[in-house]
């Protein structure tokens, strides 16, 4: 597992599980604007960091934490505070 | 299940509902190279998928501790069985057993099949240009074998890959790459070695993948192809930058990374 400050060596793709523990749609294709640069693509293309307690998805463009996912004892914690927005897309849309 | 609940359930590969934990045995095993094992598996009620998805595969240790990782899906969306190909990493904690230890017989858990992102259907239609690097090919391998099992569909659609790997013995499928590659209608391959010295006779290239070889063995971008990078990210963003910069629209160009270093 990687911890945070190293070079990440996976991608939201990895995450997609986690991610459909938390969504009720999957999020790996939904598109997500960071706030720290503006940008959008699916969460498919953040970078992942650490995954067995949670996870780290950093916009590859500015560094910037955009979606954060932990893991408790009461639960999952979701901090969206890097995301101005998220779409959750159409499945029917591909 | 009665007909009603499979109206009601999702298609393979959207989202809904929560992803369950399922058993899975494996039923074979099979050494691709030095590091990569083929594992088929039997996995009651699989929901089936779409070429280039992934499961997380789960280890629980006889002391409850779990290991958990995420491998892409070899088979194609209508084989009979689901395989994964797996290669072994020095000091992981999933793939040793999984490539080194698992037999027939073997159980653990898996959940799937994750991610509508990094897939492919032929349905598509557009040109497919694939991008491997090291055991990146696995995704790509379940769309050019579910192109391959298309028909006239799948000939119809354009298709590349060009895949490159350390050394000739680090290249999986590769009797199945040149088999597919001479079929009427088959896709273009082509390989590359980026560490050992090409033995006699090879035909392929002997370089990472660069600009000047994306322009020599992939698909014009004038073609409008939908491109699938996927191998260690130093390699993954390396040629993503190229196909921008040889004018590859960005919009069709998905990439998946994976990590040799501390993961497995």
């Amino acid at each position: 597992m990687s911890a945070e400050g190293e070079r990440s060596t996976l991608d939201g793709n990895a995450a997609g599980g986690l991610l459909r523990e938390v969504f009720a749609f999957d999020a790996t294709v939904a598109p997500t604007t960071c706030v720290g640069c503006g940008r959008t693509r699916p969460m498919a293309e953040l970078m992942l960091y650490a995954i067995e307690l949670g996870a780290i998805l950093r916009c590859p463009s500015c560094d910037q934490p955009v979606v954060r996912i932990g893991r408790t004892s009461r639960g999952l914690w979701l901090d969206l505070r890097g995301a101005t927005t998220v779409v959750a897309a159409d499945p029917a849309t591909p | 299940m009665t007909a009603t609940e499979a109206a009601l359930r999702p298609p393979a590969g959207a989202g809904g509902r929560r992803l369950a934990w399922r058993p899975a045995e494996v039923v074979e095993r099979m050494a691709e190279t030095r590091r990569a094992t083929t594992l088929v598996l039997d996995v009651p009620g699989w929901p089936g998928h779409l070429a280039g998805q992934h499961v997380d595969v789960r280890l629980t240790a006889e002391d409850g501790y779990q290991a958990q990782r995420s491998y892409s899906i070899a088979s194609p969306p209508k084989a009979p069985r689901l395989a994964l190909t797996v290669e072994r990493l020095e000091g992981g904690e999933v793939s040793p057993w999984l490539a080194g230890e698992a037999r027939p017989g073997d159980r653990f858990e898996l959940r799937g099949p994750i991610g509508g992102y990094f897939t492919w259907s032929v349905a598509m239609s557009r040109p497919l240009m694939l991008v491997a690097g090291g055991s990146g090919v696995v995704p790509l391998m379940a769309m050019l074998r579910h192109r391959a099992a298309s028909g006239d569909a799948g000939r119809a659609v354009h298709a590349r890959l060009l895949y490159s790997a350390r050394a000739v013995a680090d290249i999986i499928y590769h009797q199945e790459l040149q088999r597919l590659s001479v079929e009427p209608g088959g896709p273009e391959i082509n390989l590359t070695l980026t560490r050992e010295r090409p033995p006699d006779g090879w035909q392929g290239f002997d370089r990472r993948i660069d600009a000047p070889t994306l322009a020599a063995a992939g698909v014009a971008p004038e073609m409008d192809p939908d491109v699938y990078v996927c191998g260690p990210t130093p390699m993954v963003e390396a040629v993503a930058n190229a196909l921008v910069g040889l004018g590859y629209e960005p919009a069709r160009i998905r990439t998946e990374r994976f990590g040799p270093t501390g993961e497995g």
